[in-house]
């Protein structure tokens, strides 16, 4: 049954043909032959010939290679047609054809039966090969674009929706190739799809379903509200109006806002990496102005920590580490990078800067950027792929899996790097250098992804074409990368995540606030701290992490805070903060808080313990440290835990001398770390533990409670 | 009948006996001797791996190419082993007349010959990619263990940063390993933040876990949450291998006679393969040794005659010595290669380069079959002429060696299915 109904797709698909100047459709579709681009390499891909765990692997399988899923037609064909003597395909006695005996298993095939004998497929094949296997049916056409319908579903657990897909072909034709696209969901749980393209909505949550033909690509995406769609309420911050729009059409109510200690907490490690003192934390309880929190958010980001903190955050971006750029490398372009901080250089110029700079990198800072990776490909992987979310390394091998990238794009982009080399320690620009074409085997032209070719004058630096579109104001995809990259250093979550994965097929999670914070940084004229500001002031940044009924399950709508791990060095900072405590002073002279280290390699054990952002590419730099048995034995035995914590320049130090109270000195060791008054019970339990007076050994031992708690080291 | 053990004697008889053999002599005895109760059948349960870093010339090693021109050789001689035609380098005393216990592979062969793409290769078993950065063994082996008592998987080096393709990969970073960085050999080495700091006694760290037990109550509010779960459980750990003062002391070499650690030499390898003794007897499941230095561009022969040699054929030879005194031999598997191969020709500055064509290494322990000889390279040691191993191969060999399924497939985070190794066979003829 279901094998009739794909052969009479298939045969419709090659003929739907919807589009100005279609030919009409023939009397006897199921005598005509196949078309090997349109029918043939996508059955074969439908079944799996060419996967990346079959003859699509790079160097094929037992003899035979296919392009990665179908993306090179051409050299297909030549391999199936063409290459071992015509063994391959029989036109003489089409049934002996080596393709369809092997798929058969008619004769032994490691792969499997593929296309059994007396199926659909097999015929399609067979028909073709009749036909006289020939490389186009009629005029060549080719797939230029695949649209997908409907682009966008809202429904209920149990409901389903029957995509189509349109292909846009090079003949000008638009013909419904639904029946030969591949579908794959990206969350199954969500919304698993069959192989006719049927979705079907299985749980609370939203995903995409990507659709692929040969090198073609197309999505849609799905949800399902978590409770009853209500009315969005109104919002001043037009951030807020985007976060409540999707959280009233999936039904999920917010969270109210955290508390004003909370609030001063999150701020402070978010905007300045470090922790409120304790006179600031009563300081803002006891200021009753309606304006409080958005008039801290100013002042944090004025404040010198701030300067440290967001260095610290474009640092690791741009893998700033001496071992690659030099010890004098990495300290220039890590004061001019602290240098553009401090002066709110737009981020485009500062990126510009970094990317066409040349000269000496121990004299001139943003040089040592091309230090940072090695190879002009390598700098145009790390380029897009920190600046603009895009992952071309896959497009250097093969057709990109996921994405529209072929070879020639990646090649295309990798020339406007060609020129630059690396002269004596000095990044200099070159007449000469180009990349070979994989398909043509010439020169790679020049070409911006996905876009036109690009034009040089004579002698220009090549990267700053390349800058230029890249930075395009007209497009929005430098903002909407870098905007995606500041929400989730904000809140813990990209709106796209993987933040440097940004691509048709993942979608983000509320494309109309990814959208206005592009804009909105576009139109500050890419004042990235000014955004920083506004989404700190809106009341979907200031909610407080605790559920209420019916957000328990929302991870990724912004209905509440998130609780997160702090950066190492953030942590390494609010410790020295709370207790008093430095450890990084005798390994970096230069840098008395860990968020002015230069290097990656400076710093104490205690950092790398706690998981700094390694600035070799070997960790993506928004995620966040994971927890790991030997960070714990650090909290339980390492610097902060002994009498350390009670020496003379810490914190209990000063306090012994002031000889507080009971109760002043547990306030002050509360609000030091968790930022916050003790609760009744804990200031009970704090009492018992001191006893009557206070003693350094007893403080020490409530300050490393306080410390190694959850909520010390967490964001929330 | 002739037992494992008569064999090795029959070894240690000397290279004039073992001469006397044929090889097909040889591997008849090999094949008669009677292995212990399951012995050889099972998987092994942990896996020692040491790592020569920056690869290790095979030529002058594990396969000496005595009739090969004065520009190979040099002015290095050979030994010989119990093996019929099977020599050695000069200096490799230690590791020939220890054949009989491992096997030994002389066809190892890729095309990687840049350092981090061979490590890459031979700790993952995938070549380099720049979209994926795969697991190790150790890491994907500690990924399939569910509640471990000890870490399951640990380094031990003199840099932390040298550990690059050691780790988790793709996978969550909690499978990464437990790294033990500094020099086992020195009287001050002691592994971080193991020991309390003196001032506090167990009566202190008590009223601190109680006080803390009431004070924390956020992680009773969010103990649903991801990352207050993952926290308690690495510090459930950290606590379980602090409770256990034989875990504690795992790490302790001072727990060593002086007689035993001097019989694994006093050098950091010898100490290394020691305390990687320790660490497995107390239930580590991986450990990873890194042994540097063997990046002999320059005086090739110098470098291995003074320091790499003489500690390689001290301490490998006694550490499969002691694993089968304390009964962990069939249950451990031992694996000693490196990046590459290097240039059989020797260069201008008496070093030798990279050479991915052709390289050796050592497997042993658990079910590999002890004194099997796999492959063997041309007259000049450039090429490999008989049953060329690949990365993969090894990968798979050492996979099933530790009963994990080659074929099996891993997710990546966005989904990814990848399996184990991909084109690799397990080498049937080492694995009993």
């Amino acid at each position: 049954m279901r094998a009739v109904a794909l052969v009479l797709a298939l045969g419709a698909a090659a003929l739907a043909q919807a589009g100005v100047g279609a030919a009409p459709a023939p009397a006897a579709p199921l005598e005509r032959a196949p078309d090997f681009e349109l029918e043939v390499l996508p059955l074969l891909t439908r079944i799996g010939c060419n996967s990346g765990q079959c003859h699509g692997a790079a160097g094929g399988q037992a003899g035979f290679a296919l392009s990665l899923r179908g993306y090179d037609p051409d050299a297909d064909y030549d391999a199936i047609v063409r290459e071992r003597g015509e063994r391959r395909v029989d036109r003489g006695n089409p049934r002996a054809s080596l393709l369809l005996r092997k798929a058969s298993m008619e004769i032994r095939h490691k792969g499997g039966r593929k296309l059994p004998k007396d199926g659909e497929e097999y015929e399609t094949v067979l028909r073709w090969i009749e036909a006289g296997a020939a490389r186009h049916a009629g005029a060549p056409v080719s797939v230029h674009a695949l649209d997908v319908e409907p682009k966008f579903t809202l429904g209920a657990v149990g409901e389903s929706v029957q995509l189509t897909v349109k292909a846009r072909c090079s003949d000008g034709s638009v013909r419904d190739v639904t029946a030969l696209a591949l579908y794959t969901s990206n969350d199954d749980a969500v919304a698993p799809v069959d192989r006719s393209g049927k979705i079907t909505l299985s749980k609370a949550g939203e995903t995409a379903v990507l659709v692929k033909l040969l090198g073609s690509i197309g999505s849609a995406r799905v949800a399902v509200p978590f409770g009853r769609k209500r009315e969005a309420s109104s919002a001043a911050n037009p951030i807020d109006a985007a976060v409540e729009s999707k959280l009233a059409a999936m039904g999920i109510p917010p969270s109210p806002p955290c508390d004003d200690f909370t609030f001063l907490r999150r701020a402070s490690l978010d905007l300045a990496g470090r922790l409120p003192e304790p006179a600031e934390v009563a300081a803002f309880a006891a200021d009753a102005s309606a304006g409080k929190r958005a008039a801290k958010v100013d002042e944090l980001l004025k404040s010198s920590e701030a300067v440290s903190h967001w260095t610290r955050w474009l640092a690791d971006l741009c893998r700033v580490r001496s071992e690659t750029m030099t010890p004098d490398g990495a300290a220039a372009l890590h004061a001019y990078l602290r240098d553009a901080v401090a002066r709110r250089m737009p981020l485009d110029q500062l990126v510009r800067s970094l990317v066409t700079a040349v000269g000496e990198p121990w004299a001139r800072g943003p040089a040592a950027f091309a230090l940072a990776v090695r190879g002009p490909k390598e700098q145009m992987e790390f380029v897009t792929r920190t600046f603009l979310g895009v992952r071309f390394q896959c497009a250097q091998c093969h057709q990109h899996p996921f994405d529209r990238w072929s070879r020639s794009d990646y090649f295309g982009a990798a020339s406007f790097f060609a020129r630059v080399r690396i002269d004596k320690g000095r990044v200099v620009t070159s007449e000469f250098g180009e990349f070979t074409d994989p398909k043509t085997g010439g020169p790679a032209r020049a070409q911006f992804p996905g876009g036109g070719a690009a034009e040089f004058a004579a002698g220009q630096d090549r990267r700053q074409p390349f800058a230029d579109w890249m930075l395009d104001p007209a497009s929005l995809r430098f903002d909407r990368a870098m905007a995606n990259r500041l929400w989730q250093a904000l809140t813990g979550r990209g709106l796209v995540e993987p933040v440097d994965d940004l691509r048709e097929a993942n979608p983000p999670t509320n494309p109309e606030l990814l959208d206005l914070l592009a804009s909105m940084l576009r139109e500050s004229g890419r004042d990235w701290l000014g955004l920083v500001a506004t989404i700190a002031k809106s009341a979907a940044y200031g909610r407080s992490t605790a559920t209420v009924p019916g957000n328990e399950a929302d991870e990724v709508y912004g209905s509440r805070g998130r609780l997160r791990a702090l950066p190492a060095a953030v942590v390494v900072d609010a410790l020295a903060t709370a207790t008093g405590v430095r450890t990084e002073a005798p390994q970096a002279p230069r840098a008395a808080r860990a968020a002015d280290i230069p290097d990656e390699d400076g710093g104490s054990y205690t950092l790398t313990v706690l998981g700094r952002c390694p600035r070799d590419g070997t960790a993506d730099p928004s995620r966040l440290p994971s927890p790991t048995v030997p960070a714990a034995l650090h909290w339980l035995h390492g610097p902060y835990a002994g009498s350390a914590l009670g020496a003379a320049g810490t914190r209990i130090a000063a306090m012994l001398a002031r000889r507080p109270t009971v109760d002043a000195a547990i306030d002050e060791l509360f609000a030091a770390t968790w930022s916050r008054p003790p609760r009744d019970a804990e200031r009970a339990a704090a009492r018992r533990a001191l006893g009557s007076s206070v003693d350094r050994e007893k403080l020490e031992d409530l300050l490393w409670t306080l410390i190694a708690s959850n909520e010390f080291t967490l964001n929330h | 009948m002739i037992t494992r053990r008569q064999l090795l004697h029959l070894g240690l008889v000397g290279p004039s006996l073992a001469g006397a053999l044929s090889l097909e002599r040889y591997f008849e005895l090999l094949e008669r001797a009677p292995a212990a109760p399951h012995a050889g059948r099972r998987p092994a349960r942990s896996m020692i791996l040491v790592w020569l870093d920056g690869g290790m010339s095979h030529v002058d090693t594990l396969d000496a190419k005595p009739g090969a021109p004065e520009e190979i050789k040099g002015a290095w001689g050979s030994v010989a082993t119990p093996a019929p035609g099977v020599l050695y380098g000069q200096g490799m005393e230690g590791l020939a007349s220890a054949l009989p216990n491992y096997a030994l592979i002389r066809s190892l062969t890729s095309d990687a010959g840049e350092h981090d793409i061979a490590r890459h290769l031979m700790l993952t078993g995938y070549p380099v990619s720049p979209s994926l950065e795969h697991p190790s063994f150790a890491s994907v082996g500690a990924s399939q263990i569910a509640n471990p008592q000890f870490p399951p998987y640990l380094t031990i080096s003199p840099q932390r940063e040298s550990l690059r393709y050691f780790g988790a990969g793709f996978l969550p970073p909690e499978h990464g390993p437990f790294v033990i960085d500094g020099n086992p050999q020195r009287k001050e080495f002691a592994v971080r933040d193991l020991a309390p700091p003196p001032e506090l006694g167990a009566a202190r760290m008590e009223r601190r876990r109680a006080l803390l037990e009431t004070l924390d109550s956020f992680r009773r509010t969010y103990e649903q949450h991801g990352e207050v779960r993952a926290r308690g459980r690495a510090f459930e750990r950290a606590l379980a291998l602090l409770a256990s003062a034989s875990s504690r002391e795992a790490f302790d070499l001072g727990k060593e006679s002086a007689a035993m650690r001097a019989r694994y030499g006093d050098h950091g390898l010898g100490q290394s393969c020691l305390l990687a003794r320790r660490l497995v007897q107390a239930g580590a499941r991986f450990v990873t040794i890194l042994d540097s230095s063997w990046d002999t561009h320059q005086n090739n022969f110098f470098e291995l005659q003074t320091h790499r040699l003489p500690k390689l054929n001290q301490a490998i030879p006694v550490l499969i010595d002691d694993l089968k005194q304390h009964g962990l031999w069939e249950e451990t598997l031992l694996v000693v290669m490196g990046d590459f191969g290097r240039t059989p020709k020797v260069n201008a500055n008496q070093g030798r380069d990279h050479w991915p064509r052709a390289a050796s290494a050592i497997v042993a322990g658990g079910p590999i079959r002890a004194g099997a000889v796999v492959g063997a390279t041309d007259e000049r040691g450039e090429q490999v002429v008989e049953r060329p191993v690949t990365p993969q191969d090894l990968a798979a060999t050492i996979y099933t060696a530790l009963g994990i399924d080659p074929s099996a497939e891993m997710q990546t985070s966005d989904g990814r299915p990848v399996r184990l190794v991909n084109g690799g066979e397990p080498i049937r003829e080492v694995l009993a």
